[in-house]
């Protein structure tokens, strides 16, 4: 009886473990990390305004100076979750960065970055460094 | 891998297997002299199981080899039971009956468990693709492989008693006043025996030579040992690479240290020139935990007072490294592509401590055992042995990409391609010489 007994418990065991590992597992996770960094290696402070605007809509604007030396990042980080289902839910990143410096003797330069996720669901890190000399 | 793991289970299933009771005669023999057999032939004879409750009765024949140096044989269909009685009738009616020991045999299982399911689930274990769904391949083979040794083994058990029990070899039938019939009714019989009920009453065989394997009463003996080991193992790296077809151009060193191995195994001995057992193996090392059971076989060869043994064994390791160095590297080219002016490529690649492996060591060994005292021996002995070792790392590899914007502002971009885990195996043949302490219990 105590065999029996033994005997059903492994069996049920047994089943439940094929039953709990046919369940499908198509989750996808997608991350993107982004970062831009400016670095002034002048030897002057400088002034900076840079414009990110990520499409389709969202735009932000900086205002700061650097001193000699000093740098500044823009990180941006997302993580999507999906199924294989369902990967029109995931979103495609692209960042613009705008930049106007403006040293101490008032010269100006202005110049764009972009910077866009991969696409087919792949992870994306890209990091970019602006190096400002003399 | 194949091949050596083909071969591995080979060498051990047979010896292993080979006294298996799927693989045994039948029938079971008693070795007796020329005289005896020529009395007994014009007797006849049968064996009882020596069981009031349950009685099984069983023929028995004389076989005569045809090597005639060799000794004729007395020959019956196996029964169970450790003292069986062999009835003897002559043609006039008298009887003798003599108490005939056997002996319980033990053999390997062979089942599922205790053959291929290390091999199986090494490999699930091992691969790196779908491993949450192979844990959960394995935790249900090994439900169902246990359901099915459970029910193959109770059943073989239940259907097939008798084949375990045999007439020990050193057991022999030589004098004729052994089996000799006896006239119960004889009046001279019952002055000399007192009783014809005497003739029931018969004396269990003695055994002339008890060893330590098989006692007075012929039954059978095991000695355990309990052994410690210490040695010095020196490596060679048979072979390096990267599991699962992947690939690096910045050499990754993974070989393991020379240094100390210490062991512990607790064998069994069942005969004079046979033992089996399990040992634990550790290596001493900072970088590393190495650590592996091994199920081995040994055969002994007496050599004066000592006794060499030669054996080998087939186990269950696992193995990781806990500290290691980082790699990287730039190169000009991608998939055997140029990256282009001003791009390089980097191939980086970060080690990951903890990484557990499962692998299946292989060992030979020779050994020399003295003894020192009646149940402690020493013993010098040389080995080789099969270990992997591995080494996991992270491996990025980023596009390196420096513009000038303007001629002051210049900008590094660093764009990742890949990134992915990537294990380096290495093959090591370790070839060690130790000293250990044998601990009969």
């Amino acid at each position: 009886m105590k065999t029996t007994k033994i005997l059903f418990a492994i069996s049920a065991i047994t089943t439940t473990i094929f039953f709990a590992s046919c369940e499908p597992d198509n989750t996808i996770i997608v991350n993107d990390e982004i970062s831009q960094t400016i670095q002034n290696n002048k030897a002057d402070a400088i002034e900076v305004k840079t414009i990110i605007m990520r499409f389709p809509s969202d735009t932000q604007t900086y205002n700061y100076s650097l001193a000699s030396g000093e740098k500044r990042t823009f990180a941006f980080k997302q993580t999507q979750t999906g199924t294989l289902l369902k990967t029109t839910n995931f979103r495609y990143n692209l960042l613009v960065y705008h930049f106007e410096i403006t040293d101490s003797k008032g010269h100006k330069d202005s110049f764009q970055r972009r910077i866009e996720s991969k696409n087919s669901y792949k992870d994306t890190k890209i990091s970019e460094t602006i190096v400002i000399t003399d | 891998m194949n091949r050596i793991l083909l071969f591995a289970v080979v060498t051990f299933a047979l010896p292993f297997c080979g006294c298996n009771s799927v693989f045994r005669s039948n029938k079971t023999q008693i070795k007796i002299s020329h005289d005896v057999a020529k009395y007994l032939a014009k007797t006849e004879m049968i064996i009882n199981n020596n069981n009031i409750n349950k009685q099984i009765i069983r023929p028995v024949k004389i076989q005569y080899l045809k090597n005639d140096t060799q000794q004729p044989r007395l020959s019956y269909k196996r029964v169970k039971g450790n003292v069986v009685v062999l009835q003897i009738k002559d043609s006039v009616g008298h009887q003798r009956h003599v108490a005939i020991p056997q002996v319980e045999l033990k053999a390997y299982p062979l089942l599922l468990s205790t053959t291929a399911s290390p091999s199986i689930t090494y490999f699930l274990l091992t691969s790196k693709k779908n491993q949450q769904r192979n844990i959960l391949v394995t935790l249900f083979y090994h439900a169902l492989a246990i359901n099915m040794d459970v029910w193959i083994g109770a059943t073989s058990m239940f259907a097939n008693p008798n084949a375990r029990y045999a007439v020990p070899k050193s057991f022999s039938i030589n004098q004729l006043s052994e089996v000799a019939t006896l006239d119960s009714v004889n009046p001279n019989f019952l002055q000399k025996e007192g009783d014809p009920a005497e003739l029931l009453n018969i004396p269990l065989p003695i055994n002339p030579n008890p060893t330590p394997f098989l006692t007075a009463d012929y039954q059978k003996k095991y000695q355990c040992i309990f052994t410690v080991n210490s040695g010095y193992g020196i490596n060679q790296a048979h072979s390096t690479k990267l599991i699962d077809n992947q690939t690096s151009r910045v050499p990754l060193p993974n070989k393991l240290t020379n240094g100390m191995w210490t062991s512990f195994g607790l064998l069994i001995q069942p005969r004079a020139n046979y033992q089996w057992g399990f040992s634990y193996h550790n290596k001493a090392d900072p970088n590393l935990s190495c650590d592996y059971l091994l199920n081995e076989i040994g055969f002994l060869i007496p050599f004066k007072k000592s006794h060499f043994e030669i054996g080998g064994g087939l186990g269950w390791g696992m193995t990781n490294h806990t500290i290691g160095n980082n790699y990287v590297d730039s190169f000009t080219t991608f998939q055997n592509k140029p990256v282009g002016n001003g791009r390089l490529l980097e191939e980086d690649y970060k080690f990951i401590p903890n990484v557990s492996h499962a692998f299946l060591p292989i060992n030979g060994h020779v050994q020399f055992i003295y003894p020192i005292k009646k149940n402690i021996e020493i013993t010098a002995s040389a080995s080789y042995s099969r270990i992997p070792s591995y080494s996991d790392f992270i491996k990025t590899e980023t596009l390196l990409i420096t513009q000038k914007i303007t001629p002051t502002i210049t900008s590094y971009k660093r764009d990742e391609l890949s990134y992915q885990q990537i294990t380096v195996k290495t093959v090591n043949q370790i070839y060690t010489l130790g000293l250990s302490i044998r601990v009969k219990i």
